[in-house]
């Protein structure tokens, strides 16, 4: 260690007492240092000055007895003047202002819950849902797909899973090739369905969403997923009404 | 260092009790007029600032937490006053820096002499004047009244390392203000190392 550095740890050490075991090395360097033992013993004469000049300063003094009687008698009349008014002020705005953020910070919770409600609603009722947007970036309705699927087939199978069959995606329909597992908040898990085309699936969900190809001038002509025909029989499900945005 | 508080005492004072608020007032006053004293140096300036302090903490006796010292609180307080008051009255005063620079050089062309502990001690006493506000409340608070770092900083509202680093600063200044060659009182002679 440089002289210089010890020197400015010795001081530190020694002004806040803070000497211990660890500053062994620091006072043997002391001990061989003439210059370092200068300027730690200044500084230590420095402060022991110091402390004689501060306590010159207040010995012997202490306050009058008529202290008490001024203070005494300025607290029992009441504050005057612009600071008192704006110190009443201030009690009188604050606590008017913790009310109003109360009340504010309720009605707020109030809207959002709400607001919150209604937008799931939206979500399985309204034709316009809420737009999303896949990974690659491409924005679309999601709900529209869903809820507005054409024709298809719902199966229960052995194992209770739920596969829904979303066929009649035309190649000039641009929604049918957003069915994607991030699209549909499904999952990322996606089986192929040779027979019908890309397909996805959500295993925690138990839904299978299948696109398959159909001609373009047969919309409703729909045809069972041969595909899966062993596992469990396919039900049709209700045809939603409306069409597909 | 610090006064012991009575049981419950600001609790009483905060139902309006007048003998608490008297007793709070014989506890704490000591050290809150030194403080006062230590800055302004002067005995009038710092018995109006005990009483502003303690008139003020009579009227937010409602927001004082009877669990925790006031202390620290009453001396901010009244370190605040007291620089309130001197920035209100540093016009009117004599440039502190220029009566240190001509007692130095005073001092300075006799080097060969000793120097009287009293001049030494009137030098610091001009250094500690000189001192800005906040490291001249660090070294009343430390050194004076003899409060930890960490009480010393929870009083000046800053982190322990700041208050080593403002008495770090302090005492560097200081030493910049005594004469090259002189003896201190304590009875070593020591070199000034520039």
């Amino acid at each position: 260690m440089s002289c210089a550095r010890v020197c400015r740890e010795l001081l530190e050490l020694s002004r806040f007492g803070e000497l211990d075991v660890r500053s062994a090395p620091h006072i043997e360097h002391l001990v061989d240092c003439r210059a370092c033992r200068d300027v730690i013993g200044l500084d230590r004469a420095l402060v022991q000055q110091l402390r004689v000049a501060l306590q010159a300063r207040i010995d012997g003094a202490a306050p009058s007895s008529a202290a008490w009687d001024g203070i005494l008698r300025r607290t029992q009349r009441p504050e005057a003047g612009l600071g008192a008014w704006f110190r009443r002020r201030s009690v009188l705005v604050l606590s008017r202002l913790r009310t109003a953020t109360a009340v504010s910070a309720t009605a707020l919770a109030v809207l959002i819950a709400s607001s919150t409600q209604v937008g799931i609603q939206q979500q399985h009722t309204a034709p316009s849902s809420p737009r999303a947007q896949s990974g690659a970036g491409e924005r679309f309705e999601r709900q529209s797909l869903l809820t507005e699927a054409r024709d298809g087939y719902l199966r229960i199978a052995a194992s209770e899973t739920t596969v829904a069959y979303v066929p009649p995606a035309r190649s000039t329909d641009p929604e049918a090739f957003m069915i994607h597992p991030s699209n549909l908040g499904l999952g990322s898990a996606a089986s192929a369905s040779s027979s019908y085309g890309p397909s996805v699936t959500a295993p925690d969900a138990h839904i299978v969403v299948i696109r398959a190809s159909v001609p373009a001038d047969q919309p409703d002509s729909v045809e069972r997923p041969a595909a899966d025909t062993t596992a469990a029989p396919w039900q049709p499900i209700s045809k939603p009404t409306g069409k597909p945005s | 260092m610090e006064p012991t508080q009575p049981d419950d005492l600001i609790g009483r004072m905060q139902a309006d009790d007048l003998h608490a608020f008297e007793e709070f007032f014989n506890t704490y006053k000591r050290p809150v007029y030194t403080t006062a004293l230590a800055i302004t140096r002067d005995p009038f300036l710092a018995e109006e600032v005990l009483q502003d302090c303690f008139v003020k903490a009579y009227r937010v006796r409602d927001r004082l937490q009877p669990d925790r010292s006031p202390l620290p609180w009453l001396q901010r307080v009244a370190i605040n006053l007291c620089y309130s008051r001197f920035s209100r009255r540093k016009a009117l005063a004599e440039p502190i820096t220029s009566i240190i620079s001509n007692l130095v050089v005073d001092l300075g062309q006799r080097p060969d002499q000793i120097v009287e502990s009293r001049e030494i001690l009137e030098v610091l006493q001009r250094g500690i004047d000189s001192l800005p506000p906040k490291q001249q409340t660090a070294v009343i608070l430390y050194y004076l009244h003899g409060y930890s770092l960490a009480e010393a900083a929870e009083i000046a509202e800053c982190n322990v390392g700041t208050m080593k680093s403002r008495l770090h600063y302090a005492l560097k200044a200081l030493r910049a203000r005594l004469p090259v060659e002189r003896r201190l009182p304590a009875g070593v002679p020591l070199r000034v190392v520039e």
